[in-house]
């Protein structure tokens, strides 16, 4: 169930968040890690971060992905906590699989860049 | 253009300033945005600008056009810029790296696009199909930022694909009797 789910918003993803894709692996996992962390918080009704340059940009590109996810699958505001600490769980592993890990991009590592 | 501002202003915390200037600009340029929007629905369009402009592009002709991005190309685009391009674009879309002149009719005769974002120089070749183009580099009757800019993209976009003239010129009015092939060897 949850991977359908998941599917969908890493559909969203890929199709609308620039963020994913940027020069390095560690700025792109730093990207994926910050963002889907304050997203939970958004969705999870936690306090999300907010003093840092770092986390305010995190905090900025989270925002509007929450908002976007909340228009676009209405079942996100029927699952609990635990769930949508699930849901991003399994959609920042796959962004990760796809973005670094299996990504085609030899520039992501190269020692000269 | 709205999600630009409103994440400036989410970094900022100055959400409502964002969104009433939002609303001003909307209610300026919307209007004008459906106009054309309306009458370029389903149009066909292919952006040879190179890296960036490809990804900026393709989501807001989409969202805000409805035009369809069938050809993307850039001549010196990073690895990242196709990941991004592939990722946004749309399925069955063609995306080209560093094209030649062959390459680029070869495509042109795949997906027969109504108008081409390029520069002046491919912009030369796309005229003698008789296909419109659009200077995508030096913008014809820019800037192209933001909402206002939105609205010249869309206007150029408008005069490009229905004006008659290149498919006038195309037409020998000479009735056939001389092939333009036969003449040039002559």
């Amino acid at each position: 169930m949850n991977t359908d789910k998941i599917d969908q918003l890493y559909s969203y993803v890929q199709e609308r968040c620039l963020w994913q894709f940027f020069s390095r692996s560690w700025d792109r996992q730093e990207n994926i890690d910050g963002i889907l962390k304050t997203a939970t918080d958004l969705l999870t009704g936690a306090a999300p971060a907010r003093e840092t340059p770092m986390d305010k940009l995190f905090y900025a590109d989270a925002k509007i992905m929450v908002n976007d996810f909340k228009a676009r699958f209405p079942w996100l505001a029927d699952a609990g906590p635990a769930q949508i600490r699930d849901l991003m769980h399994g959609l920042k592993d796959k962004l990760v699989e796809f973005t670094i890990t299996k990504s085609l991009n030899h520039e992501l590592n190269h020692t000269l860049y | 253009m709205a999600e630009g501002i409103r994440k400036i202003c989410a970094f900022f915390g100055i959400e409502e300033k964002g969104e009433a200037l939002i609303a001003e600009e909307e209610a300026k340029w919307k209007p004008q945005l459906d106009w054309y929007k309306e009458r370029l629905k389903g149009a066909k369009m292919a952006i040879w600008t190179g890296g960036p402009r490809l990804w900026h592009w393709t989501k807001s002709v989409e969202d805000d056009l409805g035009v369809e991005v069938v050809a993307m190309s850039s001549k010196f685009g990073h690895q990242e810029d196709f990941e991004k391009v592939i990722a946004r674009g749309r399925a069955g879309t063609y995306y080209i790296d560093d094209g030649n002149e062959l390459e680029f009719f070869e495509i042109l005769e795949k997906v027969k696009p109504d108008v081409v974002f390029t520069g002046p120089r491919v912009g030369e070749l796309i005229k003698k199909l008789h296909i419109p183009y659009v200077n995508g580099h030096g913008y014809h009757n820019g800037p192209y930022m933001g909402f206002e800019g939105f609205v010249n993209l869309a206007r150029d976009m408008y005069n490009a694909v229905h004006n008659p003239l290149l498919k006038l010129a195309a037409t020998d009015i000479r009735g056939g009797v001389t092939t333009p092939a036969q003449e040039a060897a002559e």
